[in-house]
C-alpha cells in the first residue's frame, strides 16, 4: 500500500511539474531605476513587452542600476555574469570597449538586411567605435549647445546671436544683456563647474584636456591657450555677466530655467525641464553654437548607446533586440519622450518638428564624441575639472594654478 | 567526557556562530584587504602586480589622500566631542522626572533608525542658502545668508554639526543608560553634605559616567573617521575637496578609479588610524576607569 501512495505521488508531481522553459532569456541593463512609473518608463516597458510578443522564443531580463552603473558593470564583467544586452554612456564607453566588456558587432550591422550604418549620424557611431570595430549601436544623442532666451534677448533689445560667433562677440552680447535687464537683477549668462558642460569651451579655443595619446595632461591641459580659456570665463563671472557660485547657489534653481539669465550651455535633455518651467516660455527658447575662436565651432556630444555583452550566448537574440528597439517605429514612439535627439536620421528628422529640434540637427555634424568614449578613466578628470573650475571661479587660484595643480594630478593618477 | 570539558565544548557551540560571522565578515576581509594592498591592479584587468609596500609609499606621498585624512580628522575633533556634550546634556534633561520625557526620548533616537540618505536629502534643503531652513531662521535675527555646503570655508563643518543631530539617539540612550545606573544614595548623601548641583555633578555624576563616556567617544570617533554617506550625498567631496573626507576619497579610489591595490592600501591605513585612535583613547581614559572601579 506504501508502495502505491509513493509511486502515485510521484506520479502526480511529474505530471503537474511545468516542463522546462525553452524560452532564451535576454538580460538587459540599464541605469533607470525600477518601476519609477514615470511615461518614458512605461514606454521603455511597451518596447520590451512587444519584442517579447514578437519574439516568443525571447523572455527579457530588465537589471536596473540606477546608481553607481559603470561600476556595478564592471563588477558584473569580472564576476562573469555581463548582461547580454548593455546600455552605455559615451561618456564611459572607453572603459567597457578596451576591456572586453562589449564584443564587436560590426558583421552584425554590416549584413544585416533591415539596419544599416547610413541610417544613423556619422558621428554618433565614434563614441561606439574601438579599433575600427563597432562595439555598440548609438540610440540617442545630444550635443552641448548654447541656449537663448529670446523674450529676455527682445527685453535687452539685443539681436540674436548667430552659429560662429566669437568669444568676444558672446562676451558683448553677454554684456550687454546684462545691461539691459540690470533693473530686474538679470543676467547675461550662467555658467557650471560640472565639465562635461565645458570642457568644449578649450577645444573652441584650440586647447584641450589630454596629449593626443589620451594618457598625459601636462603640457596640453595647463597650456596658455587653456589658461586663456577658463580665464576667460571666470572674466564673466567677475564682470557681473553671470552669476557668482554662490549666487547661484542661494536661489536653488537653474537660473536660466528660472528666467534669471539669458544664456545656458546645456544639452537637449534640457528642454524637459524647460517645458514645464515658469520662468520661461520653451517655444521661445533659440539655440546657436558653441562660441569660438576657430574658424567653425565644435562642441561634444554625449550618448546612450546598446552593445551586445562579451558573454552574451545567444547574440543573435540580443542583435534581434537592439534591432528592434532601434527600428524607425520604436525609435519614434522612445523618442517621443524628447530627452534626445534620435541617432538614426530619419526620426531625428521627422521629430524635427519645432524650430528648436531643428536648429539642433543644423549642430549636430560639429558634435565630437566625449573623450571618455577613447580614454579609460575619464571620470577622474572630469571630478578634477569641476573642483579646477570651483577654486578658479571662487577666486581661490588663478586659471593657471588651478590648470597645472588638476594636470599633475591627473597625469599621477593616470600612472598609477 | 568531563564536566569542564563539557562546558568548554559547549562554550565553543554558544560562541561559534559569531565567532564564524567575525572570522567571515571581519577578519578575512581585513586580510584578504592587506593581500590586495600589495599589488598593482585594477579590479577589472585579470593580472596584479606585486608590489610589496610601493601602495604605502605612494599613499603617504599622495596629496588628496592626506588632504583626505586631514578633513576626515578635523571632522572627528569637531563633531566628536561636541556630539558627545550635547548628547550629555539631552540625557540629563530627560533623566528628569518630567512629563512627556518617553516621548522626547523616542523624538531624540528617530534620526538613528532613519535613512541616512534620506536624511542627507533633508539637510541639504535645511542648508540652501536664502530659502533653507537654517538660512530662514538666520535671516529672521539679522544674519545674511550663508551658503553652507557650497563654501570651502563651512562645507566639512556643516556635516559635522549636522552629525550632533544624527548621531545623538544611540548616545543619549547610552548617557540614559548611565545616568540610570548612578545610585541614588550618592546624590542623597552629597546633598547631606551641602553639595550644590554642579558639585554633584562633577564629583558624582561625571565619574560614574566615565565607563558610558568611554564607550560613547570611542565608537563616535570611529564612527566619525568613516563618514561617507552625508559627504556622498551631499557634497561629493567638494567645493574644492574641502569635504573630501577619507572613506570617499577611498570609495572613488575603488570605484571611479578602479585602483583596488591602491585603495585596499588606503583602507588598510584607515583601519590602522582608527585602531590607534581607539586604543590611544582606551589608554588616556584607563586611569579614569581604575579611579571609577576603585571607587
Amino acid at each position: 500500500m506504501r508502495f502505491v501512495l509513493l509511486a502515485f505521488l510521484i506520479v502526480s508531481c511529474l505530471s503537474c511539474s511545468r516542463p522546462a522553459s525553452t524560452k532564451i532569456s535576454l538580460r538587459i541593463s540599464t541605469w533607470s531605476g525600477a518601476g519609477e512609473d514615470s511615461e518614458y518608463d512605461r514606454l521603455v516597458q511597451q518596447i520590451y513587452r512587444d519584442f517579447e510578443v514578437e519574439n516568443p522564443d525571447i523572455q527579457i531580463q530588465v537589471e536596473n542600476m540606477p546608481s553607481d552603473y559603470v561600476a556595478k558593470m564592471m563588477l558584473s564583467h569580472i564576476a562573469e555574469v555581463t548582461p547580454d544586452v548593455v546600455v552605455l554612456d559615451a561618456a564611459s564607453s572607453a572603459l567597457f570597449m578596451k576591456n572586453g566588456v562589449l564584443q564587436d558587432i560590426s558583421g552584425y550591422l554590416a549584413n544585416d538586411k533591415d539596419l544599416k550604418r547610413d541610417q544613423f549620424f556619422e558621428n554618433t557611431l565614434l563614441a561606439g567605435t574601438y579599433q575600427d570595430k563597432l562595439m555598440s549601436i548609438p540610440v540617442d544623442f545630444t550635443p552641448m549647445v548654447m541656449y537663448y532666451n529670446k523674450d529676455l534677448f527682445d527685453e535687452a533689445n539685443v539681436p540674436y546671436p548667430a552659429n560662429g560667433w566669437s568669444f568676444q562677440e558672446f562676451e558683448a552680447t553677454a554684456a550687454k544683456l546684462t545691461a539691459g535687464l540690470a533693473a530686474k537683477k538679470k543676467k547675461g549668462f550662467v555658467m557650471s563647474t560640472w565639465m562635461p558642460g565645458w570642457v568644449m569651451w578649450l577645444w573652441n579655443n584650440g586647447g584641450n584636456v589630454l596629449d593626443p595619446t589620451g594618457t598625459k595632461a601636462s603640457g596640453t591641459l595647463d597650456s596658455p591657450a587653456n589658461a586663456e580659456t577658463i580665464g576667460f570665463l571666470k572674466g564673466l563671472v567677475d564682470k557681473g555677466y553671470a552669476p557668482k557660485l554662490d549666487e547661484v547657489a542661494a536661489t536653488g534653481v537653474d537660473p536660466f530655467a528660472n528666467g534669471d539669465a539669458a544664456m545656458q550651455v546645456t544639452g537637449h535633455w534640457a528642454i524637459t525641464g524647460f517645458k514645464s518651467a515658469k520662468g520661461l516660455n520653451w517655444k521661445r527658447l533659440g539655440i546657436v553654437s558653441m562660441p569660438t575662436q576657430l574658424k567653425s565651432p565644435v562642441t561634444v556630444y554625449y550618448e546612450s548607446g546598446m552593445g551586445i555583452g562579451n558573454r552574451c550566448k545567444n547574440p543573435e537574440a540580443a542583435w534581434r533586440f537592439i534591432k528592434h528597439f532601434c527600428s524607425y517605429k520604436n525609435q519614434l514612439r522612445y523618442n517621443s519622450s524628447g530627452i534626445a535627439i534620435c541617432a538614426r536620421k530619419d526620426v531625428a528628422k521627422e521629430r524635427a518638428v519645432e524650430p528648436i529640434e531643428s536648429e539642433f540637427l543644423q549642430l549636430v555634424s560639429g558634435a565630437r564624441p566625449p573623450t571618455g568614449a577613447q580614454v579609460e578613466g575619464y571620470s577622474f578628470v572630469e571630478l578634477q575639472g569641476r573642483s579646477m573650475m570651483e577654486s578658479v571661479l571662487n577666486g581661490r587660484k588663478t586659471p593657471s594654478e588651478a590648470l597645472q595643480e588638476m594636470a599633475k594630478r591627473i597625469d599621477q593618477e593616470f600612472a598609477k | 567526557m568531563s564536566l569542564l570539558k563539557r562546558e568548554n565544548r559547549n562554550g565553543w557551540l554558544f560562541v561559534a556562530p559569531a565567532t564564524l560571522h567575525l572570522l567571515l565578515f571581519a577578519i578575512l576581509p581585513i586580510g584578504f584587504t592587506l593581500y590586495l594592498s600589495l599589488f598593482r591592479w585594477k579590479l577589472y584587468q585579470p593580472s596584479k602586480s606585486f608590489v610589496g609596500l610601493k601602495n604605502y609609499l605612494y599613499s603617504f606621498q599622495d596629496p588628496a589622500f592626506l588632504n583626505a585624512l586631514s578633513n576626515s580628522l578635523k571632522y572627528a575633533i569637531v563633531a566628536v566631542p561636541s556630539g558627545v556634550i550635547v548628547a550629555l546634556a539631552i540625557a540629563i534633561l530627560l533623566n528628569q522626572k518630567m512629563r512627556l520625557s518617553s516621548f522626547f526620548r523616542t523624538i531624540y533616537y528617530l534620526p538613528a533608525i532613519s535613512s541616512g540618505v534620506a536624511i542627507s536629502m533633508i539637510w541639504i534643503y535645511i542648508f540652501l542658502p536664502e530659502t533653507g531652513l537654517l538660512n530662514s531662521m538666520l535671516s529672521a535675527v539679522g544674519f545674511t545668508s550663508v551658503d553652507f555646503l557650497g563654501k570651502t570655508e563651512t562645507a566639512l563643518w556643516s556635516l559635522a554639526f549636522m552629525s550632533i543631530w544624527i548621531g545623538l539617539g544611540p548616545k543619549v540612550v547610552l548617557f540614559l543608560a548611565g545616568l540610570i545606573g548612578v545610585p541614588q544614595t550618592l546624590y542623597e548623601a552629597a546633598m547631606l553634605d551641602g553639595a550644590s548641583g554642579w558639585q554633584s555633578f562633577r564629583y558624582i555624576t561625571m565619574p560614574m559616567l566615565v565607563p558610558t563616556s568611554l564607550f560613547v567617544v570611542v565608537t563616535s570617533t570611529i564612527s566619525a573617521i568613516q563618514v561617507f554617506t552625508p559627504v556622498y550625498m551631499m557634497t561629493k567631496g567638494g567645493p574644492e575637496d574641502s569635504t573630501d573626507v577619507v572613506g570617499f576619497h577611498i570609495y572613488n579610489e575603488a570605484w571611479i578609479s578602479f585602483n583596488t591595490g591602491l585603495a585596499s592600501a588606503k583602507s588598510f591605513i584607515l583601519f590602522v588610524l582608527i585602531a590607534g585612535v581607539a586604543l590611544i583613547q582606551f589608554r588616556m581614559s584607563r586611569k579614569q576607569l581604575e579611579g571609577h572601579v576603585t571607587q
